[in-house]
């Protein structure tokens, strides 16, 4: 009942012209009838502490002028509202309005906010001219390239993107340095030589069969024991101590050299999967087959088995158990790059295992050794590793019609001399995203003669005009030019603007045709463009890098558990799969048009086998590593279902290490509901010791709550996070608190808490619970508003809650689904508009 | 090389293999090693006895109350945070008092080196330049390297970010020793700087022409871009600038290596040969301004301690907390320690590398268990001034002296002739 009565109470006031429309007496006389129930409640209930000489929280609402004139009376009015309606204000302790005089209030407020819209809209913000955040500069390249690009690791060097609010899109926070732009160079230099710069060259065949030398602390044992006959892998990639954990061909340290793509074949076996070794000693799956993964190397760039900057995963292959056999692979190397294997996974901590191992069953050797020393283990024992025999490499495998590279920037028949400027016009007007004036043609054809002149070949005079197109601010920039006046974005910059927000990537022809046609703008033409973006694979761009923003799934992984204590995250790469889940989840509902409720309650998510055992679910027994992820339903809703029993968010609101319900409190309110809290006071009082372990936070917390200037935010900002209390720091579920040490009494996990308005739950899903029904259209509001922001890179500013509430109300009236929100949130002006 | 280098450089390997149980020997180990190189000796000339700057920064500061001594003058007593230093009374000076008046705890730490949040950066002259940029703007066009920026990328809200520019643009750190050690040593071939030289070349034809766009554009854009606009003429300027400053060290050869390559771990245990590839900069005259900022990629698991640093910071007061905290601090501390000896081990000119370089240790945080950006722990060492005692400063009311003042007497010392940096109320001295 009171939901509803929430729901009506915050559509109708915005309703868009209500106001408006209405008689002009009869308005009048209704502004005067909401001037005074505003006016006597502010004065009742605010005034007290809000008034011009207190002005707490240095918010004045004295001085408010209706009808609303000034931004700064419509931001306090706005404000007002939100408070009101959660139930915020006026704090517990003075006297409370009616539920009656709430609404009343309400109600008056939103139509003084409605009726003042005309007078805001005008001036409303606009987007700074942004550039490609990094993620789109490398999406760009790949697309204009035709091939995958990280290989390079092209932006490796670019200064790290600032993000605001963590989102990497806002004009205002992309800045262009003098590093950037001399990395613009380097990066083109490198992706233009690399790919296109070299002739094409014949195939040639490599074989490796032995010389397999590897780490230094392993020669000892490998030579001894197989006399560098094998190569072999121990361990997962980038363990503290490395012992194994890349295997690289020494005979082919110079690597590759030119790049393509390469026929890798490997004669390879998994030793000892079905070992009689205690499993904790490794800390892995033994159910599951070993995987054998394929990475660049370059010898140039660093030690060759240890992690290099540059080592994106180019392959992998389910390893044989019972002989071996070969498997085959087809990477891209770059040229110089040597091919690596690894085993992601693979025991933890290779080194430590061994000395285990020589220590617990000295009994069953011959020959018993101490210590790192692996030659007894292999000789006489059953230390399970991966183990290679030969290698064939082969390469670079033709292309029919030439590279894709060679395809992509001049056209099917590659690059021919005669036609070079037109060539190169083609290929400035993909980058450009736009048709070339003249201007650009000069400027592109002068430096083209100036290359010819200088000495040039007329393949290489064309490549650096690529360079130059590469640099251009053309490029780079999102320039989106508009007469001052009107503000609408032009159709070419509409198709960018499409393009960036929902693929992450530039525009495709489709929509560069309908620009040029000048047709992208009509309403009907704009939604059938926004529904087949949708719908194209390439929507995944705007979910990883929604994501990344809106949850701050970024930061995932950053704050790694130590390894003692969760050997599993780093064997089981548990931050990939916890991404995916959220991913999967969201363009489920997006694909499907759910209730963007959902997202924060559902009885279903999608698991893959490690997930599955991680939330402990009993589908984790019988899923197998192979068949990936897989939609689970929740019978038992309480500990998962929707976004807050995710172990992403439980993870990334957490430091790897323990958890902070203020912390977890603060990623709710910013990042689901969008209320920043205000940053901690410059001096605050320390929390009292407890030195024994036999406190909770809760309970040291508690200080949060006697202190009165403490308690004045932290009654907001601590309780969805003890509601979250029940998952532990990588989100798994826990009844008690991890020991402080051994001789610690164990604390049980007390997740309830009382919300600021007043409900209170007893644990995560009555929280959940909670949120849903009485912070409903708060997320909502948050997450068009984030859409927005995301899309159009900027932030909102309050004349866009007029439009922000039009959407809502648009979203209502079509059922509320996902994908309905976010086609709204394009179609909008804020969207369109520069 | 020679048989004996050959020896040290596997003793040196041997040595950084064992990780931290080894490193009490280690720096004295490679002053030995490398002092005694031809090369690097060979490389000196017009640096000797050159003015040179360093300043090392952290991002959760040090406990005030094992840091500061009470006592103020020459005799003061040691504290659990000084006692690694105690050998180098003589060299160093430790202040209390000093800082910039900012308020913001994690989101002010970046102004330890300007004394101005970036946020308010945008209406001075100056910006949010850093001391070091601001004198590298000034002395550092006779080195290689204006300056090195060296440390932690990122950490909670952003982490120290040590180093600004003039123009409010935080300087990329050089993150691990591998690159570091690249930048410093790494030679290119004589093909291979024929090629650079032209590609050189090519940057600078496609910064005219992207240039000259740009102004087009400047003429079309609507008014809220101009400043956006305005960033980029001022990044190619910058490139331009450094353009010139490739050219001309192009010919130059680098110093040799005094050992390989070394491997890239993390910051805690690769601390150490961080701050040997900064003294070789100072002692190859490769730059002599540098920095290193301790932030985010400093892990206390890596000294066997699995809690979060900031986690940590905010002690509570509690015994163990702080317990862990010192023993992070005291490591930071230790190692600084060395590098100043380091330092002080090699002669450059009539005194040594120490004498001629200034040295700032410190945090732009106060406090980190309350959030607070005052009275930040302070320690000046060489640098030819008379050290030895422990200062403290009027820090409250008119008589306040501002961190920026020590600046000031930092960049007068480096030769640059200032009266004022940042929020300076004048000089120190």
């Amino acid at each position: 009942m009171r939901r509803g009565l929430l729901v009506f109470a915050i559509t109708s006031g915005f309703l868009p012209g209500q106001v408006g429309d209405s008689k002009k007496d009869e308005g009048k006389k209704l502004s005067l009838k909401s001037k005074a129930v505003i006016e006597d409640f502010l004065d009742f209930y605010c005034l007290d502490c809000h008034d011009s000489a207190t002005t707490k929280g240095e918010r004045d609402f004295e001085s408010l002028i209706l009808p609303l004139e000034n931004l700064q009376d419509l931001i306090s009015a706005q404000e007002i509202i939100d408070q009101v309606t959660l139930k915020e204000m006026p704090p517990k302790n003075k006297d409370q309005p009616t539920v009656e005089e709430r609404l009343q209030l309400l109600k008056a407020l939103r139509g003084e906010v409605a009726a003042a819209r005309d007078r805001f809209e005008s001036n409303g913000g606009k987007t700074v001219m942004r550039r490609l955040s990094n993620r789109e500069y490398e999406n760009t390249l790949e697309v204009l390239f035709g091939r995958r690009v990280d290989t390079l690791g092209l932006t490796l060097d670019f200064p790290k993107e600032k993000t605001s609010h963590h989102l990497d899109t806002i004009g205002e926070s992309l800045v262009t340095s003098g590093f950037l732009v001399d990395q613009y160079f380097q990066s083109a230099q490198r992706l233009v030589e690399k790919r296109l710069g070299k002739p094409v060259m014949k195939p040639k065949s490599w074989h490796f069969t032995k010389n397999f030398v590897q780490y230094e602390e392993l020669k000892g044992s490998h030579r001894s024991v197989f006399d560098f006959k094998y190569l072999c892998i121990y361990e997962q990639p980038d363990t503290d101590t490395r012992q194994g954990s890349y295997g690289h061909i020494e005979d082919f340290l110079e690597g590759v050299p030119v790049s393509g793509l390469y026929d890798l074949e490997v004669l390879v076996k998994a030793m000892h999967r079905d070992t009689h070794y205690d499993s904790k000693i490794f800390g892995i799956d033994f159910s599951e087959p070993f995987i054998l993964g394929v990475v660049p190397g370059d010898a140039t760039k660093g030690h060759i088995h240890y992690p290099q900057r540059i080592q994106p995963r180019l392959a992998q292959k389910v390893v044989p158990d019972k002989d071996f056999e070969w498997v085959k692979f087809q990477v891209w190397l770059e040229a110089g790059q040597t091919p690596r294997f690894i085993f992601p996974n693979g025991p933890f901590e290779s080194r430590r295992s061994v000395i285990e191992l020589n220590k617990r069953y000295k009994k069953e050797f011959q020959n018993p050794v101490d210590g790192v020393s692996r030659k007894t283990l292999l000789r006489e024992g059953k230390l399970p590793h991966i183990r290679i025999s030969e290698i064939k490499v082969h390469g670079p495998l033709p292309e029919k019609g030439g590279t894709l590279e060679e395809r992509a920037v001049f056209g099917p028949e590659g690059f021919q001399a005669d036609k070079a400027l037109a060539q190169l016009d083609r290929f400035a007007e993909r980058a450009y995203r736009r048709p070339l004036t003249g201007k650009d043609r000069a400027r592109l054809h002068g430096f083209h003669q100036k290359r010819l002149d200088e000495g040039a070949l007329p393949r290489q005079a064309s490549l650096d005009v690529v360079k130059l197109v590469l640099c251009s601010p053309s490029f780079f920039y999102l320039s989106e030019i508009t007469p001052e006046k009107d503000p609408k974005l032009k159709p070419f910059d509409l198709a960018s603007r499409l393009s960036y927000a929902l693929w992450a990537g530039p525009p495709d022809e489709i929509l560069l045709s309908l620009a040029a046609k000048g047709r992208l703008n009509e309403d009907k033409v704009l939604r059938g463009q926004i529904e087949r973006m949708l719908s194209d694979e390439r929507s995944a761009g705007f979910v990883e890098s929604f994501l990344d923003g809106w949850l701050n799934l970024r930061d995932l992984g950053s704050m790694p558990p130590p390894r003692d204590r969760a050997r599993q995250y780093y064997a089981e790469n548990w931050p990939a799969s916890m991404r995916k889940e959220v991913h999967l989840f969201f363009a489920h509902a997006l694909k499907n048009n759910l209730p963007v409720m959902e997202l924060l309650d559902a009885d279903y998510t999608f698991v893959d086998k490690y997930l599955a055992g991680h939330y402990r679910f009993p589908e984790a027994s019988e899923m197998r590593l192979k068949d990936g992820f897989k939609k689970v339903s929740l019978p038992d809703k309480r500990r998962r279902g929707g976004l807050l029993g995710m172990a992403a968010v439980l993870t990334v609101s957490a430091n790897g290490v323990e958890t902070s319900p203020v912390k977890r409190g603060v990623y709710v309110s910013e990042n689901l509901l969008g209320v920043v809290p205000p940053p901690p006071p410059d001096e605050v009082p320390p929390v009292e010791p407890d030195v024994r372990g036999a406190t909770t936070l809760r309970q040291r917390l508690a200080k949060h709550l006697e202190s009165k200037t403490c308690a004045e935010c932290h009654r907001k900002i601590d309780p969805p996070g003890f509601g979250l209390e029940g998952f532990d720091e990588l989100g798994r579920w826990r009844a008690n608190y991890r020991k402080a040490n051994k001789k610690a009494k164990e604390l049980k996990v007390d997740a309830s808490g009382e919300l600021s308005s007043g409900e209170s739950f007893a644990g995560f899903s009555e929280l959940r619970k909670v949120l849903v029904q009485t912070r409903g259209e708060v997320f909502k509001k948050h997450l068009v508003s984030t859409i927005l922001t995301h899309a159009a890179g900027r932030h909102m500013e309050v004349v866009d809650q007029y439009e922000i509430m039009d959407i809502l109300m648009r979203l209502e009236k079509k059922g509320g689904g996902l994908r309905t929100l976010v086609i709204e949130s394009l179609v909008s002006e804020i969207f369109r508009s520069r | 090389m020679t048989m004996k280098t050959q020896i040290d450089r596997r003793r040196f390997l041997l040595r950084t293999a064992g990780a931290s149980l080894t490193l009490p020997g280690l720096t004295s180990l490679m002053a030995k090693t490398t002092g005694s190189l031809a090369s690097l000796q060979a490389t000196k000339g017009a640096g000797v006895g050159a003015r040179r700057f360093v300043a090392v920064g952290n991002l959760l500061g040090y406990q005030q109350k094992s840091f500061f001594p009470k006592t103020a003058g020459k005799d003061y007593e040691s504290t659990t945070l000084l006692k690694p230093l105690e050998g180098l009374r003589k060299e160093m000076t430790v202040y209390r008092g000093l800082d910039h008046g900012v308020k913001g705890g994690h989101f002010a730490v970046h102004s330890f080196l300007s004394g101005v949040l970036h946020s308010e950066a945008r209406d001075r002259e100056d910006g949010n330049v850093t001391i070091d940029q601001y004198l590298a703007e000034k002395v550092g066009d006779q080195t290689r390297f204006p300056s090195l920026t060296i440390g932690s990328e990122g950490g909670i809200h952003g982490g120290c970010q040590l180093s600004w520019t003039r123009s409010g643009i935080r300087v990329p750190p050089i993150t691990n020793p591998a690159d570091l050690f690249d930048r410093l040593f790494a030679n290119d071939s004589p093909e291979r700087r024929k090629q650079r030289g032209k590609e050189n070349k090519l940057q600078a034809s496609i910064l005219d022409a992207v240039n000259e766009e740009a102004r087009g554009l400047s003429r079309k854009v609507n008014k809220e871009d101009r400043e956006k606009l305005e960033e980029y003429f001022t990044s190619i300027r910058d490139v331009e600038k450094r353009l010139e400053l490739r050219r001309r060290w192009a010919d130059h050869p680098k110093p040799d290596a005094p050992f390989d390559k070394p491997a890239n771990r993390n910051t805690v245990d690769d601390l150490p040969i961080l701050y040997e590839l900064m003294a070789l900069a100072l002692q190859t005259d490769s730059t002599r301004i540098a920095t290193l900022e301790i932030g985010g990629s400093f892990l206390p698991q890596h000294l066997g301690i699995d809690e979060s640093y900031h986690g940590l910071s905010h002690h509570g007061n509690k015994e163990d907390a702080i317990a862990h905290l010192i023993a992070l601090e005291t490591y930071q501390i230790e190692h600084f320690g060395k590098f100043l000896t380091r330092l002080s081990q090699v002669k450059d000119g009539e005194g040594t590398l120490l004498d001629s370089t200034s040295v700032l240790f410190g945090s732009g945080i106060g406090s980190g268990n309350s959030h607070t950006n005052s009275d930040l722990p302070i320690i000046l060492a060489g640098g030819g001034y008379r050290h030895g005692e422990f200062k403290k400063v009027e820090s409250k009311g008119l008589n306040k002296v501002p961190l920026c003042n020590l600046f000031v007497d930092l960049a007068q010392r480096m030769g640059v002739e200032t009266k004022s940096f940042g929020n300076s109320t004048g000089s120190f001295s």
